[in-house]
Parts: structure tokens; sequence; C-alpha cells
């Protein structure tokens, strides 16, 4: 296990999706209600790059994971993934520690986080300790609102970031 | 032996994915293959209700793929709309951002996507056919291509503002002049990167030379072909009328955009969820056609700038100045229109216009109706708005670059499925094969939406009373 050992020691929460498909923008509501409890409830997270949440930590959200992300994530100590899922992690709302593991995607450009910590590895021979933090999605229709399990969801998962990654 | 059905498919969050489904005779050779796709066309409702302007920040939604060529379609219908055309350097400005998507577009597939079956093989272990084999396999090449992406990316970022969604563009014009320090830091890396092009130029050449077998039996079928061209049909990915030939490269059509519902039908199939598109005055099937590079290459008759049109007159002279049918040139024609994209990168930035501060028409002759078209990367992107008089829309349509090539990406499966699958055990190499007659077209399925965890293929093998007879599942 080779992490980044870099003299920027922050944290990034990189949250995905897209917040018009229901539950599927969990990340984006998770991070704005961060920046609303921090008094910043302006704070535009869908058109800004990266935003600083506190000193130690930065947030950047994005529709899907790209590989020139490496370039970003490199700069970090330590990366949040946030995403939702349909169930096929055991726990509706999971924690877990990632490393890097390339996955294929046969005709789509989909990329998973351990596949960008798995290019990440091969390019620099680093990455930075990562981890997913993943909601259960129910429903993913065209809406802007989250369905009432996954908002309840995620009032739990802002917990788990500050729990282990604010305070 | 019973008859089987074989079916590939990426298992995913929501609706929007496709898969293939190859349907195989009692002596193991293939009856017919299909590629559906299980796409929701949910969007245009979602957007009916909204305003005009802010269609160009909520259409790049759709795709978190080619969000720019979204933004500037939807950008381009609105100035219909509103009546306001934009001032020259809005347009210049626009057009240089949609470059940047291109290079930044192409560049991934090529090098990405496609460059691990062309460079490691269609027969490589999985384990390592992918961008990070390639990265071991050629550090060198890799971190050029991670460069050129880049290229791309930082052009959007500098004359948009934002790397992946920009709000740069709305009807009118644009909200932003471009700063003389990013004009020149754009220009700088150009040569670089017109030289890193010119790798995977060579790269394609040295494989097609010694895979010529392949190259010719592989997805090779007639269609007509359709995208934007110029006055004098060169080639043009922003700004154009639209040329669609036939099969033997005879003009069918050259129409305004605003025309296109005289000009194409979707015809629907009870095996898609995504219609297929055709000429309407030859009807289905007769009528499909091809977009993308392939498409575009051979509805134009060449390049207006001098390397890449070099590069075009070699490729179109393979086969005698006749379209050229091989869905793996694909891969060839996506890297000439790089060359292209870069050297149109240097063109607008050399013009005066470029950093001109007349950049938004304010005067509006309100219409009502109008149509953006634009070429994006996978190929003609059609936006079609109708509004009230308050700018609120009342109906959307929009025809997708992958929709225009639904029948030909159904057909190319259809063909390498017949061609390569001929009774004997299916490897892991023929169904990565099929996968690949998808890949030549760059599709883009996910529409913005993605899946935790890894998207294994589901191979399920079905006797001819629909019995389960075997199922695969690969996870790399």
């Amino acid at each position: 296990m080779v992490y980044n050992f870099c003299m920027n020691i922050k944290t990034l929460f990189l949250g995905y999706g897209n917040p018009d498909r229901g539950d599927d923008g969990a990340a984006w509501h998770i991070l704005n209600q961060l920046f609303i409890e921090k008094n910043m409830p302006d704070t535009d997270i869908f058109t800004a790059d990266l935003i600083s949440l506190t000193e130690k930590v930065d947030v950047w959200f994005n529709f899907q994971l790209l590989p020139e992300y490496v370039e970003t994530i490199g700069e970090y100590q330590k990366v949040v993934f946030i995403d939702a899922h349909t169930g096929e992690i055991k726990d509706d709302l999971s924690l877990q520690k990632l490393a890097p593991a390339f996955a294929n995607s046969p005709f789509t450009h989909h990329m998973t986080p351990s596949s960008l910590l798995s290019i990440a590895e091969s390019i620099t021979g680093k990455y930075p300790e990562s981890w997913m933090l993943s909601v259960r999605g129910y429903e993913f229709k065209f809406d802007c609102t989250l369905s009432p399990r996954t908002e309840e969801l995620c009032a739990q998962a802002i917990m788990l970031l500050k729990d282990n990654f604010l305070n | 032996m019973v008859s089987q059905k074989i079916t590939i498919e990426p298992v995913t969050r929501v609706e929007g994915h496709g898969k293939i489904t190859i349907n195989l005779k009692p002596d193991g050779k293939v009856d017919h293959a299909y590629f559906h796709v299980n796409e929701f066309r949910g969007f245009e409702k979602f957007c009916e209700g909204r305003m005009v302007f802010e269609m160009p920040t909520i259409t790049p939604r759709i795709c978190g793929i080619c969000p720019v060529s979204h933004h500037l379609a939807s950008a381009k219908a609105g100035d219909v709309v509103f009546g306001a055309p934009p001032p020259r350097t809005a347009s210049l400005l626009r057009d240089l951002t949609h470059m940047g998507q291109v290079i930044q577009s192409h560049g991934m597939h090529f090098f990405e996507l496609a460059g691990p079956d062309l460079i490691l093989g269609f027969d490589a272990d999985p384990a390592i056919r992918n961008v990070v084999g390639l990265i071991q396999a050629d550090p060198g090449l890799t971190l050029k291509a991670v460069a050129l992406r880049k290229y791309g990316q930082e052009i959007i970022h500098m004359v948009a503002g934002r790397r992946i969604h920009p709000n740069f563009a709305v009807p009118g014009g644009v909200n932003n002049a471009l700063n003389p320090e990013y004009r020149d830091a754009i220009l700088k890396d150009a040569d670089e990167m017109i030289a890193i092009t010119k790798v995977g130029l060579q790269i394609f050449k040295d494989w097609a030379a010694k895979n010529r077998e392949d190259v010719d039996k592989f997805a090779v079928f007639p269609t007509g072909y359709l995208g934007l061209v110029t006055p004098e049909n060169a080639l043009e990915l922003y700004q154009g009328d639209i040329r669609l030939v036939d099969s033997k490269g005879d003009q069918l059509e050259k129409f305004d955009a605003n025309d296109y519902l005289e000009n194409i039908a979707e015809h629907v199939e009870d095996w898609s969820y995504l219609k297929f598109p055709y000429y309407k005055k030859i009807g289905y099937p007769a009528g499909v056609y091809r977009v993308g590079p392939l498409g575009r290459l051979n509805a134009s008759e060449k390049i207006d700038t001098p390397l890449a049109n070099e590069e075009f007159k070699e490729y179109r002279a393979m086969y005698d100045w006749k379209p050229v049918e091989n869905t793996l040139n694909y891969h060839y024609a996506r890297l000439i229109e790089i060359l292209f994209a870069i050297e149109k990168v240097k063109v607008l930035l050399d013009d005066p216009d470029i950093l001109g501060k007349d950049i938004l028409n304010t005067r509006h002759n309100f219409k009502g109706e109008g149509v953006g078209v634009i070429e994006a990367p996978r190929g003609t992107l059609i936006h079609h708005y109708i509004a009230k008089e308050d700018g609120q829309l009342e109906k959307v349509n929009l025809i997708v670059s992958t929709g225009h090539n639904n029948w030909a990406m159904s057909e190319s499966v259809d063909s390498v499925a017949k061609t390569y699958i001929t009774g004997a055990e299916i490897t892991e190499g023929i169904l990565n094969r099929v996968e690949a007659a998808i890949r030549a077209h760059d599709p883009c399925l996910s529409c913005s939406t993605h899946a935790v965890g890894k998207m294994p293929l589901i191979v399920e093998v079905r006797d001819s009373e629909g019995i389960l007879v075997k199922t695969l599942r690969r996870d790399s």
C-alpha cells in the first residue's frame, strides 16, 4: 500500500451523481447541506470547481468520474468519494476504505473510484488514502428531490463525514 | 444442439444503458444479433415548462461525457427562438470551446477506450486489456494521451470558465470574453498536441496495416452518411448545413438544421427503446445513415486545415474516394478530426476578433421556435425547442448522436457476431470484438448516471425453449 506523502494534508470530498435523477444526486445533497451548515448557503457546488469547506477539507462535485481526475486527487492526502448505490452494497449506508482495482466498462464511459486509484498508482506509483461513502438510492427518475428513505440516509451520511473527517 | 441466446448486459443503475443479444442457431452459427438500448427519453418532458434561457445549463446534465455539446446546441437553439444571432466574437468563442470538447473526448476515446484493443490486442488478457495495462505497456504514450485530453479540458476551462459543465453560452452569445493570456497559453501547446495526435495516427496506421483482414471484415456495410459541412462541403463541427450522402457518396440532401423534420424521421423497433432515425424520403431501413467521425468524413469532400486535409486525402484514397464503410475506421477518422480540431484552435485564436468584447446580442426578435445543431464528438446533435412568448418551453425534441447511429451499431453487432462466431467455442476475445463493434461508435449511453462497484458482463445462454443453459459473468 503506497499512499501519497505530500505536503498538502488536506482531504477532498469528491461527490458525484446527477442531481436531476432523484437519489442519484445524493452526493450533491450531502455536500450542499455541509455548506448550509457552515453558513455558506449560497455556495454553488454544481457550477464551481474545487471549493474549500474548511481549512483542511475541499469539496468537488461532478457528474461522473473521469480519468484526468487522477491529477486532482493526487494533490490530496485523503479522498472521500461520495455516491449513491442501488443495493449492490450490503448496507444502506456504507463507509469503506478503497484499494486500487481497475474495472473495464464494456461500452460505456463508466469509471469507478477504485479504477481511478488504479490509474493513479500506475502513473505515479502512489494514490491517496481513499474512502467510499455510499448511500442507498431508491428513486432514479427525472426529479431534483430525494426519496424520503434516501433523504434520511443522507442525514446519517453527513454525521459520518463529520465524525470521521471533519471533527 | 438446440438454438441458444447469448446476452451481454452491463448491469447498471438506471435505464439508459444497452445490452447485446446474440441468438444462435442449432448448429452454433449466429441467427441474428441485436444491440438494445433501454433508453428512457424522460429528459425532454423534464425540460418542458422550463425557460429557454435556462436550457444551456439544464441540458448538459443529460450527459457527463459531452456536456459542452449539449450546452452549445442548446444555446444555438435559443439564438433562433429569441431571434438573437450571436456576434461574431461569440461564435468564435463557442467554436473554440467546442474544439476543446472534441479534442478531449476524441483523445480519451482513442487512447483510453479503443487503445487497449488496438495496442494490446482484442485477444489480450482482459485483466490487462485496459488503460492500466496500456500504462504498464507504454507509459510514455499514456502520458501523452493524458496531456492531449487535459489540453482539451483546459481550453474549455480557460474559455468557458469551467472544465466540465460550463455556464458560458447563452441565447444571443456568451457571457465572458477571452483573456489574452489564455489565448497565448492555449496557442503555446498546440503544436505539441499536433505531434501527439500524429503519434496516434501512426499507431492506427501501423495497426491497420498488420490487421488488414480484421479491418476488412469487421462490420463493413453500406449506409448513408450525415454531418455538418461548410458551403464548399468541407468538414465542419460547429456551424453549417447538414449534408446527407448515399452509400456511393452522392449527395441526397443539404439542408438547414431548422428543416430537419422534413428530412429525418424516427422508426420504432419493439426490441429497443432508442428510436432509429432515417432519411424520410427513402424510408426505413433503406434510408438509415451513420454519423460521427466516419459519417462526417464520408459526408465531406475536404478539410479546410492543411495537416488534417492531407490525412483526409490519404484516408479517402484508401477506398478510391468511395465512402469508407469499415467500422474500425471510425478510429482513424476520429484521429483525423482531432488533428482538424487542434488546427482549428490555432485558426480561431489567430483571428483578431477572438479577443473582441462584443459577445452578446441583447436585441431580441422573438420567434418562438428554434433548432440548434452541432457536431458532438459522437455525431450530429439536434435540439429543437418550441416556446411561449414568455420563453417557457412547450415542447422539446432532442435527437442525440448515439440515436442517429442506433441502426449502425446494431448492424455492426450482427455483422461481427456472424463473422467471428462460427459454432466453435465462444471465447472472451470474440465477445470483446462484439463489444468493440459498439465501442467503435463511441456511444454515450451513460447519460450522467453511474454505479457504485464494477460493471460486470452477464452472458446468458438459453436453449430454443428459453431455458437457461449457462450463465457467464466476467467482472473485468
